[in-house]
């Protein structure tokens, strides 16, 4: 495995069992995350960018499972140097509760899901640092006031015996991350954490995340339906549609130079604010298919404009490098 | 009521001028307090105070953007000027084309429902919006029903009508909301606001809930609504991106206040006001090459209950200076059609966002 | 101006289902919930026809038969097998260790157990005249069927029960149906109008759900003038229950009153001229309904265990007059839960119907909002 890599995603499929039927949330994704980059996944509600990030930490809600796949994570630090894959862990694994608490924590849009609303903000961030390094429980408390210093949390010495309802929006959001990096993990993954936030609020957090990232010299894996919070944060991107990676690149090409006809017509429907010609927009037309009954081909097919009878509705694409580290998932661009 | 009664009911200066022929709503000085309820007999122990005098002046046909983050009063503005819900005073003044002028805020029962016959509403959430015990035929013909339209075969074909309009099959007449996915579903919300024909239509945030590609579809279907019935909007929403793309003007709203309003070209390129600039700076671009005017704001959007003396913006402007503490600063028409809310408009120069055009 | 297509899986069935449908669709997919429905139904409709059902006249009495024990039903005789049961008269016989009389099967006599027999006339609903049974034995003037025994009476258990179903369990509805009808206007009241006199109203809520019920139910009961007619002495009762029963539906009107009002498609109504009473009737009311029928099987249960309590106290209905909690009256002393247990078997049936509602009320109220997801 390339050193420089921290997470690989191998043809991973986590499927759920409805009564309606089996829902292929995740449908065969690859990617990787490399050591201290963010990676940006891009896609719209149902996508599966969430249903992934559920699967690096093994918390995907039932009825869904992992049906199949790899997922390698890559352990340096010193001596050690070991390769994990997660897939094969159980839930409640001792090893995977260890990987979950300090070396991939993960940050949600509402931060309450985080934190239980009868303990002070303070005891829980405490509790991270005691259930996962006994050995330094001592300095918790010192530890706690330090992380929130640096989250930018407003009077720390106070705000730590705050319950967490007793915080704003965006303090609780600050709060979450503190508890989230509390450990130094070598993987932040955020769902979407911004989207419930104010504008200006949004890229005080945005800001406050890249900070803390290049101070830990962490991997951030940021889910988000945003192309815009993706162009300022990421540095790789993966576009994802009805559970399948269409297209990989990175950020520059992603918006400079992007292939897969759903990419392309996805930055032409965004409303732009400095183009204000007040034209109608690029729409793409249709609806995403229903998840139970996904179409045969490539997932895109029945809105694509490029769409090629007999091959897209029948054979599902394979992945082509077009460019160096630039893959897409689309028969325009097999030969 | 002609227009020159009513530049008598219209005292402020900044909007005092005669009411024009394109004018199609003039809101003056319009107030929402939401009390605060506490005890054991809940007692009112004070005032939300959601909308705090604001005035502003709508065109026929045009399309107006209330912009703002939560909590900045810009859907309870839109919603009390519909009467939705019951403004706390200030004067809504709407030319309806079948009563004239009139002021929303006092009109009785009778004249209510004429009014609600010419305005509508497009909501937020296109889930809750709409009565899951019905099917499309009721939720559309709902208005057609409760005024005057008794045939249920001409309510029929009027409802098949308005799908094929917002570009829904009109075989789904019989069907129920939970068969459409959300894009679907705020088809149906705006076939519903529709279908009497109104003059007005307040837009609350219409695609915010939407996902992406669905928002260009819908953005493009108000659009295209707008220009084959002359409608003229009030489009609510807080992503301004979306703003720029179908508003003609813009109010930028903060803590229950209008703080700057403009046509929107002005307002993006060269915001008056600091916290339109921060607005503006604080959208993230979708280029990764993007070097344009960065904002951070420090601090939180104040509290509508307990608001800061002065401008309500101080404790978070860059610019602030002591007599922003002291004073609140007047909506001043700097520039003609170019309101301001701010003591230093004129010596600040603000960075707005580089338009291409 | 673009059409969005129609999802292709379209099952269109489900896409124009009804709320009810949708809710049917919902709850017949909890299994137990099912089972515990078509179980009220069974006990309900044995109830309405106990006269039918029950073998006997349940007072009809004989010093013959007191605690005579519940008869086995045989299936096989002489080795071979038989599709109809029979049971064993009865015969009385001195215990040779107490020397007290007993009743014994005997078994040279054998009943075959056959369908519409002649047994006691009975007058079913007041109106008909009949004497035709479910089930029975044809010897039934001399020898009894007692399938779960007899009382100290030597009445039969089992036609009591029967009978005993009648009253207790109409009275869970009809005490639900008080509930209903004050709480819905109440509740309604207090979250329509809100202010004062909602203020009011819940103060009054919280101050009867504060009182502990057993008292003050005791002291209401005390209060029925003793002459009143067993008619009036069960209504009495239901009253009585009920007003404590009323406060649980009527918060739960006044919540969905309160939380609807804010929907926006109740707004969106107003905004469409849609008069006071067509939002309330055709917006509101649908809104809560299937909310308040599983408030009510819930609540059921709880008027069926109160009747039986007071019943067992003897403050409630008294005999002639037979519900549950009347019969485990009769049970109330060491000497017959040792000597004749089956005089608990009425519990049992008080057990079996309030499990039945609430399992049957759980299902209602998970498939209540089909919306939801």
């Amino acid at each position: 495995m390339d050193p420089g890599i921290l997470i690989d995603i191998q043809h991973l499929h986590t499927n759920f069992y409805l009564r309606e039927g089996v829902v292929k949330a995740v449908n065969g994704a690859s990617l990787t995350i490399a050591k201290g980059r963010t990676l940006g996944v891009v896609g719209e509600s149902g996508c599966g960018k969430s249903v992934t990030a559920q699967s690096i930490l093994q918390i995907v809600p039932r009825p869904g499972r992992i049906e199949s796949g790899d997922i390698l994570l890559h352990i340096a630090e010193g001596d050690l140097d070991e390769t994990i894959n997660i897939t094969d862990l159980n839930p409640g694994d001792p090893l995977m509760r260890d990987i979950r608490g300090s070396r991939i924590s993960m940050i949600f849009q509402e931060p309450m899901t985080s934190f239980s609303p009868v303990h002070t903000v303070g005891n829980q961030l405490e509790e991270t640092i005691k259930l996962h390094q006994p050995e330094h429980r001592d300095e918790a408390p010192t530890r706690v006031l330090d992380m929130l210093r640096r989250v930018g949390i407003a009077n720390p010495e106070r705000n730590v015996e705050s319950y967490p309802h007793q915080l704003s929006g965006g303090m609780r959001q600050r709060a979450m991350i503190a508890m989230a990096l509390m450990l130094e993990p070598s993987l932040l993954i955020a769902d979407e954490p911004t989207t419930a936030l104010d504008v200006t609020t949004e890229a005080q957090i945005l800001a406050l995340m890249r900070d803390m990232q290049s101070e830990l010299h962490m991997a951030i894996m940021f889910i988000t339906h945003d192309l815009g919070v993706i162009a300022e944060m990421a540095d790789d991107v993966v576009v994802m549609y009805l559970g399948r990676v269409v297209e990989k690149a990175p950020v520059r090409a992603i918006f400079h130079s992007p292939k897969h006809p759903y990419l392309q017509a996805l930055l032409e429907s965004i409303p732009r604010i400095q183009k204000r010609t007040g034209a109608r927009l690029q729409a793409i037309e249709g609806i995403v298919p229903n998840p139970l009954d996904v179409p045969p081909g490539c997932p895109f097919h029945l809105r694509c404009p490029d769409f090629i009878p007999g091959v897209c509705d029948e054979v599902v694409p394979a992945d082509t490098t077009v460019d160096e580290g630039h893959t897409v998932a689309c028969h325009l661009y097999t030969d | 009521m002609d227009s020159h009664e009513l530049s008598e009911l219209d005292p402020r200066p900044e909007t005092g001028r005669p009411a024009q022929a394109e004018d199609l709503l003039k809101v003056v000085d319009l107030c929402k307090h939401f009390p605060i309820q506490a005890g054991f007999w809940r007692r009112t122990v004070g005032h939300v105070r959601a909308v705090d005098g604001v005035s502003f002046v709508l065109h026929h046909g045009e399309t107006f953007g209330l912009v703002g983050e939560s909590g900045c009063g810009k859907t309870t503005t839109g919603r009390s000027i519909l009467r939705a819900i019951e403004p706390t005073s200030g004067q809504i003044l709407f030319k309806d084309q079948e009563l004239g002028w009139v002021d929303v805020a006092t009109l009785d029962e009778g004249d209510l429902r004429v009014f609600r016959r010419h305005t509508q509403m497009v909501f937020q959430d296109p889930y809750s919006s709409l009565n899951p015990r019905m099917t499309l035929l009721e939720l559309i013909g709902e208005p057609l029903l409760n005024n005057g339209v008794r045939d249920s075969a001409a309510r029929r074909e009027r409802v098949a009508e308005l799908l094929s309009l917002v570009g829904l099959r009109p075989e789904y007449i019989r069907r129920y909301p939970h068969a459409f996915s959300g894009g679907q579903r705020q088809r149906v919300g705006i076939a519903r606001a529709l279908a009497l024909n109104p003059q007005f239509v307040v837009c609350d945030e219409p695609v915010s809930a939407l996902d992406v590609s669905i928002q260009a579809q819908t953005l493009n279907l108000l659009q295209d609504l707008q220009e084959a019935f002359g409608l003229t909007y009030l489009f609510v929403a807080h992503q301004l991106n979306v703003v720029a793309h179908i508003c003609d003007r813009v109010g930028v709203m903060y803590v229950g206040k209008l703080v700057e309003v403009a046509d929107t070209e002005t307002l993006y390129s060269s915001p008056l006001h600091p916290y339109t600039e921060a607005l503006l700076g604080a959208v993230p671009h979708p280029d990764p090459d993007y070097r344009g005017h960065r904002t951070l704001l420090a601090g939180e959007i104040a509290n509508p209950a307990s608001p800061p003396a002065g401008c309500y913006f101080h404790p978070r402007c860059p610019y602030a200076v002591d007599e922003c503490s002291r004073e609140e600063p007047e909506l001043r028409e700097l520039q003609p059609g170019h309101f301001v809310k701010c003591h230093l408009a004129e010596e600040l120069q603000l960075a707005g966002v580089d338009l291409e055009v | 101006m673009t059409v969005a297509t129609p999802q292709k899986s379209a099952e269109t069935s489900l896409y124009t289902a009804s709320q009810w449908q949708l809710m049917w669709w919902r709850f017949s997919r909890h299994r137990v919930a099912v089972v515990s429905l078509v179980l009220l139904v069974f006990a309900y409709a044995t109830a309405l026809f106990a006269e039918v059902v029950s073998p006997h006249d349940p007072n009809r009495f004989s010093s013959s038969w007191v605690l005579a024990p519940p008869m086995r039903l045989h299936f096989t005789r002489d080795g071979s097998f038989h599709l109809r049961p029979y049971v064993y008269g009865l015969t009385s016989a001195r215990d040779e260790e107490t020397l007290a009389m007993v009743v014994v099967p005997d078994e040279t006599q054998v009943h075959p157990i056959r369908f519409w027999v002649k047994g006691d006339p009975y007058t079913l609903w007041g109106r008909f005249d009949s004497d035709l049974h479910l089930f029975g034995i044809d010897a039934w003037e001399e020898q009894p069927l007692f399938l779960m025994g007899a009382d100290d009476l030597g009445r039969d258990l089992f036609s009591r029960i029967m009978f005993g179903a009648r009253i207790s369990l109409s009275i869970g509805l009809l005490g639900v149906g008080f509930s209903l009808l004050f709480g819905v206007v109440l509740g309604g009241i207090s979250g329509y109008y809100g202010g004062l006199v909602d203020v009011i109203i819940q103060r009054i809520i919280e101050l009867l759900r504060s009182l502990p019920t057993i008292p003050l139910w005791l002291t209401l009961v005390v209060i029925l003038p003793p002459h009143w007619s067993a008619l009036r002495i069960y209504f009495g009762i239901t009253l009585i229950l009920s007003l404590i029963g009323w406060t649980g539906m009527a918060r739960v009107v006044r919540g969905r009153f309160l939380a609807l009002r804010e929907e926006d498609f109740i707004m969106a109504a107003r905004l469409a001229n849609a008069p006071q009473m067509r939002i309330i009737m055709r917006h509101m009311v649908p809104s809560f309904t299937s909310h308040l029928i599983a408030q009510m099987t819930l609540a059921v249960p709880g008027m069926i265990l109160g009747e039986t309590a007071l019943s067992f106290l003897g403050l409630g209905l008294q005999p002639p007059v037979v519900s549950w909690g009347v019969l485990l009256q009769g049970a109330q002393n060491l000497r017959s839960v040792v000597l004749a247990p089956w005089l608990l078997l009425p519990g049992l049936f008080v057990v079996a119907v309030v499990l039945a509602f609430n399992f049957a009320g759980d299902g209602l109220r998970d498939a209540a909002d089909p919306y939801a997801i």
